[in-house]
């Protein structure tokens, strides 16, 4: 692959060597400088003579000469700008280029065609390049996040990374992947780590962090981002398209001088800080010695000392005071110990330049994150490099080759961090008096403590400074693109174009659990009992996946103008794609990490010498499940055609047809055709218009409908028969065996999403303030869920295309701006998105509404109970009974059905963002942000012990019931908030604090005589909103007057300060709304950086 | 392009899987019938019976004392089959999956000639066979010779569509036969697929005995019985005390393989059962105390159970089938001829039983009739009592004779309340969600509330 890289340099070089020199016949040499309405020299503005189109570029000053007969025409021309046409009637002609009015037009790249704003019947939004500076340690997904109506963008985590979750107009998919389609220069992603199934292989032990493809690109090599919404924009994705498309495009050479950019930045991330709710050493201490001489069970420290567990056995009330006080006499800030503020940084250099007929592009990447958790950290390497010739006016073509390396690592210990870092005891440490590591007494004590059995635990215990040094799991993930394209003018009209791409990526992961941790001693396979065997070894999991993909395309365009006002384009084009992955994986116990060598352990003899022939199979198993490989492929061929019509830029039409076949249907299903139809009319042509244009300056109303769909790769249509990974065995054979795991349906086929749309987009004040609001409705129809079948056929539930979902909504977006003069400027836009989700059809397998869908609700739906506050009689919450309850016995109260509600959705249907801009001469102040509203979870942070972690020793029958994790006594063992001391008791029957604790075990209350106390309507209590609004960046650039800059010989210098992840307005308690939940949060940052044009 | 895409696109296009497959081959298929032979090697299976189905059912019945459970251990024990009627849903979901597996190799597999093919093709009807054997054993109430009695629901092919009602008792019993019969058709010859001539015969044997065909039980009965005669003495202590080798004159047997987990989880059985004490109407069976070799073999002086956990086929049942067909032949004399055999080998200074010295029915006995719902003779009585001897915490056998015998409703105490074993119980649920969704599909009596 490396070859392949550098021949793909080697021929870059050579192109790059022998660009054409442009000779022009001459009568006069015209020359000037071509400035802004600020009289600020333009690089780069194309300048050609009309009638024989020869052309040039200006330079760094501005400046331009080219040789012309006088009379002829000069046009200068560039992006967003005003195009000049002149007559050649002097020799020095000086151009102010003004802004263009309609510069909203936003250039939209489909990766079929490029089209601009004012020319589609599409929804589209598109975030440009510079929107996506100065946050140098994000992904492209999470830059995107709060940019563009409709599209919701929620990070999954804060590890460096870590892809986010993305949402284009509510999910399309039921049970599929509902995720946007991501196209990068004209070519799909499609990437896949196939999973080793095999006995051996646990969960971690696969490094899938680079598992989603996109985290590879650098975001500084961005162009622009394209968000394709409705399927009058995608359906020429066809069935890939339901979720929306996501098309990248990355900076191209400009022709001109050779232009060196550097950028770099250095990061500070913050460590997150605790909760201060939790509680220290001391106040934990008494409160478990509250609860002590409550219920003087065994909970925490202090009730193992006082009912002389274990080693405090026997001691005496001063010996039992003086251990408490020993205990109390330091606090450990888990949170401290486990995060840290961490410097990183992010370098990015690129080269561009060329001529009218040749231009290139090269940059390299650099960004090194270090994570907040230690021990944690992620890298990127990028090289990309671009070159597009056109040797005359009918051919052109270019080559991209785009190279990654990325580097993560982490702890791989089977403890969740997070949640230790949240409930372990503040009176426990990390290090004894020695150095040594301290055993952590309470986190797994609650059940032996309380005469349970003892949960398995080495002999030096657990903790959890040991696991994260002595465990590692670390991914690399190498991929390199080569991408080629041509365009051929057949005729006047008719242009062919073309475009192969190979890819190939390589990921590899290696877990290694140290002898001596926690996890190492969970995974111990040749150790029939953890209880009695304190054997210690060791693992390595290795794995190494490679993936090859590729994508041919061939595609003819036919654009015409009739009569000067029909203008008409038609293209029409194949497509084959596909890809290959394979993964390998390899686990070797008795790992020493020193030498790379490993001794397997074998079963421990106990059998008097005598080789145990059950033991031997179980060991031949065990040897068998260490070893696997996984392959994937898949293959999809497409036709597609696109027909525009547009009158006088006044009414356009577009049709767009395409179907595909996938290698996962039958054949009866093979192909689906998928199409939209879209008209948009632009008001403002029309001459009634005129004389509202000093108001109104534009309004375009477009609307559309049309098919989208989808390939839901959980279910096949034949029935396959999987091997299993293990063999049934004689003394002198082996036999294969499989199994037939899903229900096959010869029906199965593509999931479709129907979509309609209107739109209206204005602008006002020549276009200095403009409004775009759009309402959708999308209906997704066969889509694929379970349904129940009867067991005579052999299965119970079968996945099939039944079910039917709407996601309607409202976008709205505004900016403005709304000032704008040589020294100050300053601009400001925000948007805003409704998305309603309601499954409309659905047939529930179990017939149960505890299920995760029920019709009518959207796919997040919480039910719940509705608490009617504590009672103050009975210290526990009651719940608002449903008006339509019958009440008959008294079982109906507590029956749950009758006080379940919706209480809304975990999918926040009021999304947005919002960014404002301030320059004042050569200082810009940006600040942007995102929000989220009426999203709902049950707080997930769920203690990891409870009345539940002590098994049957203290007896079983009639029990009380515990109505929720706030009411168990036995949750107090570790950590909890400082709020459950003002509580109700007995004697104190508040009903503003927290509810009565109870103990399961002690004496029966039966407060759950006329009260639910199923978890179902208790975890109402657990409730939480995410709303948030969060200022996610504040950046100041400052640009260096050009005389310092000159006198360094630079072009450019420019400095920038960041900060990211600034503020969060919310009423969740936990660390952060966006990601909620004991997972790795999101950090605040501060960069500093330097950019310099050489 | 598009040309080229056309013309190649079919295998283009053609599902592609990797570790999976789409099975045609006669070695292909005998990888999912491999699946339910490993499982029935292990002990891990729904067809033949695990050691867990056999605490399981020898709780429902009355050879161990449920009322004097101790606790915790008989926490793990179901009281009585009502607490466990409802899981029994997924003993016929589980066997129909077998059936499926059957049928998508007998509708698929073209090769029936190569010796591999014939196995295959054997080893799936006979599968088969047994799947809907049990089918009618569990779902249906005991055979009462009404031509309007329910079987099971019969699904001869591999289709997703179709929703079947219940057949007649009699239709069930001629695919089982059917089934059977087509089995030894193809003779498996290759041991690994366990189900040969003699263990088709020994179903056969069962399945005419249990649908009251004594004519055809005595047939297949009589053939095995000399082909595997009774054992006695040490050779019968062997057989008998050997946990997973198949020894002795067994005809079939589950678990024949043990690995750690199917070892840890016999273990673990074998601990909780140890909670519910031996019956003391069970241990009053034996007459002869100590000098039946069973005495021992079953139970301990503290009325623990001693004996392995197992579900198999040996000649015993056999002999007894022969015992109890005759005698409801009306040729008491055969009977009482099998029924000392049987006792010839089992106790020591043997005297053979006479008409006039057969002891008498103990009235204090829950099997009050026959298989045909008639009083029972001194006879009968022996032999019934003879078979609870002999299978003793062995192939769910009590539980069977129970329903095969009028059914008895009996119950046990737990906590002050008291747990009765209906008449219905013995006939398991069919899975409710059927019931929703065939139209026409009767469910069995009892069962029409769903909570």
């Amino acid at each position: 692959m490396k070859l392949v890289f550098k021949k793909s340099l080697l021929t870059f070089i050579i192109m790059a060597m022998f660009v054409p020199v442009l000779q022009a016949q001459t009568v006069t040499e015209v020359s000037g400088i071509v400035t802004d309405i600020n009289g600020e020299p333009m690089i780069g503005v194309s300048v050609v003579v009309k009638e024989d189109n020869r052309g040039d570029m200006t330079d760094e000053n501005g400046h331009y000469s080219i040789k012309a007969y006088s009379g002829q025409t000069l046009e200068f021309s560039f992006i967003g700008f005003k195009t000049v046409k002149l007559s050649i009637l002097k020799s020095k002609i000086n151009v102010v280029l003004e802004e263009d009015a309609v510069s909203l037009d936003q250039v939209v790249v489909t990766g079929y065609t490029e089209t601009t704003v004012r020319k589609s019947t599409g929804s589209v939004g598109v975030v440009q390049a510079k929107e996506l500076d100065n946050k140098p340690l994000s992904n492209i997904d999470n830059l995107m996040k709060g940019k563009i109506a409709g599209v919701n963008i929620q990070a999954s985590s804060g590890r460096p990374g870590a892809a986010a979750k993305i949402r284009i107009r509510g999910a399309s998919s039921i049970t599929g992947n509902a995720s946007p389609l991501w196209v990068v220069d004209g070519v799909p992603l499609q990437k896949e780590i196939p999973t080793v199934n095999s006995s051996q292989v646990s969960s971690g032990d696969f490094n899938e962090v680079f598992a989603n493809g996109i985290g590879g690109i650098n975001p500084q090599d961005i162009a622009s981002i394209t968000v394709l919404k409705d399927a009058s924009a995608s359906a020429i994705y066809g069935s890939r398209a339901s979720g929306g498309v996501i098309v990248v495009t990355t900076k191209k050479g400009k022709a001109g001088k050779l232009s060196i950019n550097y950028s770099g930045h250095a990061s500070v991330q913050t460590s997150p800080t605790r909760s201060d709710n939790l509680m220290n050493s001391s106040e934990k201490l008494a409160w478990e010695q509250e609860l002590y001489d409550e219920f003087h069970q065994t909970v925490g420290a202090v009730g193992m000392i006082r009912n002389g567990v274990g080693d405090y056995s026997g001691y005496s009330t001063e010996e039992q005071d003086a251990a408490i006080a020993q205990l109390g006499s330091q606090s450990t800030d888990w949170f401290d110990e486990l995060f840290r503020t961490t410097l990183s940084q992010s370098h990015y250099l690129s080269l561009s330049g060329g001529n009218d007929k040749t231009t290139y592009y090269i940059s390299l990447g650099y960004s090194e994150n270090n994570g907040l958790v230690i021990n944690t950290d992620y890298s990127r390497y990028n090289i990309n490099a671009k070159i597009s010739n056109r040797p005359n006016d009918r051919l052109s073509f270019g080559l991209i080759t785009d190279f990654s390396y990325q580097k993560s690592s982490s702890p791989a210990a089977s403890i969740n961090m997070f949640d230790y870092a949240y409930f372990a005891n503040p009176y426990e440490k990390l290090y004894n008096d020695d150095g040594s590591y301290a055993a952590d007494n309470t986190y797994f004590s609650l059940n032996e403590s309380n005469g349970g059995y003892s949960l398995p635990l080495p002999e030096d215990g657990f903790n959890i400074m040991r696991e994260i040094n002595n465990t590692s799991s670390e991914g690399k993930s190498a991929s390199a693109t080569l991408t080629a394209n041509l365009s051929y003018k057949i005729a006047k009209h008719l242009n062919f174009s073309g475009m192969a791409s190979f890819s190939y990526s390589n990921d590899n992961s290696d877990t290694v659990l140290g002898a001596d941790t926690y996890s190492a001693f969970m995974d111990r396979p040749f150790e029939t009992n953890t209880l009695t065997s304190m054997r210690k070894y060791g693992s390595i999991s290795q794995s190494t996946s490679y993936n090859t993909s590729y994508m041919l395309r061939g595609q003819l365009n036919y654009s015409r103008i009739f009569n000067d006002i029909h203008r008409i384009s038609i293209l029409g084009g194949s497509e084959i794609r596909g890809n290959y992955a394979k993964s390998l994986f390899m686990k070797r116990y008795g790992y020493d990490p020193v030498s790379g060598n490993n001794s397997t352990p074998i079963y421990q003899d106990n059998t008097g010498g005598v080789v145990n022939y059950d033991k031997l199979i179980s060991f031949g198993n065990t040897m068998d499940g260490l070893l696997g490989q996984a392959i994937t492929e898949n293959s999809y061929a497409s036709f597609y055609a696109a027909l525009d019509y547009n009158l006088k830029d006044k009414y356009i039409a577009n049709y767009t047809i395409r179907t595909d076949g996938s290698n996962n249907f039958g054949s009866e299903e093979q192909f689906n055709p998928t199409w939209s139809l879209g008209f948009s009319w632009n008001i403002d042509q029309e001459p009634f218009f005129e004389s509202i244009k000093n108001i109104i300056s534009s309004m375009t109303i477009r609307t559309s409908t049309g098919y989208t769909g989808g390939v839901n790769k959980s279910v096949y249509p034949n029935f396959i028969m999987n091997y299993n990974s293990s063999f049934r065995q004689t003394e002198d054979a082996f036999y294969r065996m499989g199994s037939i795991s899903n229900a096959p349906n010869p029906h199965l086929s593509w999931e479709k999403t129907r979509d309609a749309k209107v739109a209206v987009d204005l602008g006002f004040l020549k276009d200095r303030i403009s409004l775009l609001v759009e309402a959708y409705y999308r209906k997704g129809i066969d889509l694929v869920t379970s349904v129940a079948v009867p067991s005579t056929t052999g299965f119970t539930t079968q996945s099939y295309n039944t079910s039917e979902q709407i996601n309607k909504g409202i976008e709205v977006s505004l900016s403005g701006r709304i000032i704008q003069s040589k020294d100050i400027s300053w601009s400001a836009s925000a948007n805003f998105a409704y998305n309603l989700n309601k499954l409309t059809k659905y047939d529930s397998p179990t017939g149960s509404v505890y299920g995760s869908y029920y019709v009518g609700y959207p796919l997040g739906h919480l039910f719940t109970g509705k608490s009617t506050g504590i009672n103050p009689d009975t210290g526990i919450y009651n719940y608002q009974l449903r008006p339509d309850a019958v009440i008959t016995d008294i079982s109906d109260l507590r029956d749950t059905k009758n006080y379940l509600y919706y209480v809304g959705t975990s999918n926040a249907p009021y999304t947005g963002g919002f960014s404002t801009s301030f320059r004042y001469q050569r200082l810009t102040m940006s600040v942007s942000g995102s929000y989220s509203l009426k999203g709902y979870i049950l707080n997930n942070i769920n203690s990891p012990v409870g009345y539940s972690t002590i098994s049957d020793a203290m007896g079983s029958g009639d029990l009380e019931p515990i109505p929720s994790q706030q009411n168990d006594l036995y949750v107090n063992h570790l950590n909890v908030s400082k709020d459950v001391t003002y509580r109700w008791t007995e004697d104190n029957p508040i009903t503003d604090g927290y509810p009565r604790i109870i103990d399961r075990y002690g004496e029966r209350l039966y407060l759950d005589r006329d009260t639910p106390t199923a978890s179902t309507i208790t975890n109402a209590s657990l409730l939480e909103n995410i709303s948030y609004l969060k200022i996610s960046s504040l950046s100041l650039l400052y640009s260096l007057p050009d005389k310092f800059v000159k006198k360094a010989s630079l072009n450019s210098v420019g400095l920038s300060f960041s900060m990211n992840n600034l503020f969060t307005f919310t009423d969740y308690d936990g660390l952060d709304p966006e990601t909620p939940g004991a997972v790795y949060p999101m950090s605040r940052s501060y960069s500093f950086g330097v950019s310099i044009g050489f | 392009m598009a040309l080229v895409l056309m013309t190649s696109c079919k295998s283009y296009l053609d599902i592609k899987p990797y570790g999976k497959t789409i099975p045609k081959t006669a070695e292909e298929f005998s990888a999912m019938m491999h699946t339910i032979l490993n499982d029935i090697d292990y002990g891990e299976d729904y067809l033949v019976g695990d050691n867990g189905t056999v605490v399981d059912y020898s709780c429902f019945s009355d050879n161990l004392e449920a009322s004097i459970t101790m606790y915790p251990g008989g926490n793990f024990l179901p009281s009585y089959i009502g607490s466990k009627l409802s899981s029994q849903q997924y003993l016929y979901i589980n066997l129909y999956e077998t059936i499926r597996n059957c049928n998508i190799v007998l509708d698929n597999l073209e090769d029936q000639t190569s010796e591999l093919g014939q196995n295959v093709f054997g080893v799936a009807y006979a599968l088969r066979g047994v799947a809907y054997y049990q089918l009618l054993r569990n779902f249906c109430e005991p055979y009462s010779g009404d031509p309007l009695q329910l079987g099971v629901p019969i699904v001869s092919t591999f289709d997703m569509e179709e929703k079947p009602i219940r057949s007649t008792y009699s239709e069930t019993v001629n695919q089982i036969v059917s089934d059977f019969n087509k089995a030894k058709t193809f003779t498996i010859s290759d041991e690994v697929y366990r189900f040969n001539d003699d263990v088709i015969n020994g179903y056969l044997a069962r399945l005419y005995f249990w649908v009251q065909d004594y004519t055809s039980a005595i047939k297949y009965a009589s053939e095995l019985l000399e082909k595997y005669p009774l054992l006695e003495g040490d050779a019968y202590t062997e057989m008998m005390t050997s946990q997973n080798a198949m020894k002795g004159n067994m005809i079939f047997k589950s678990a024949i393989l043990s690995n750690s987990s199917t070892k840890t989880a016999l273990d673990g059985n074998k601990r909780v059962l140890v909670s519910r004490p031996v019956s003391k109407r069970f241990i009053d069976a034996f007459e002869d105390g100590d000098k039946d070799i069973r005495y021992s073999l079953s139970f301990t002086p503290e009325r623990e159970f001693n004996k392995i956990l197992i579900s198999d086929m040996r000649s015993a049942e056999m002999c007894l089938i022969l015992a109890e067909s005759y005698y409801h032949n009306s040729s008491n004399e055969n009977a009482l001829q099998y029924l000392n055999l049987l006792r010839s080998k089992r106790i020591e200074n043997f005297t053979p039983y006479t008409m006039a010295t057969l002891p008498e029915v103990n009235p204090n006995e829950i099997i009050k009739v026959d298989a045909k719902g008639e009083a029972l003779t001194p006879l009968i009585n022996s032999i019934l009592n003879e078979r609870r001897k002999e299978f003793f915490l062995e192939s769910c056998d009590r539980w069977y004779e129970l329903k095969r015998n009028g059914r008895p409703t009996f119950w046990m105490a737990r906590n002050g309340h008291k747990y009765t074993t209906e008449k219905f119980m013995y006939t398991f649920p069919l899975p409710v969600m059927d019931v929703i969704l065939v139209d026409g599909l009767i469910q069995n009596e009892g069962y029409d509330q769903v909570i």
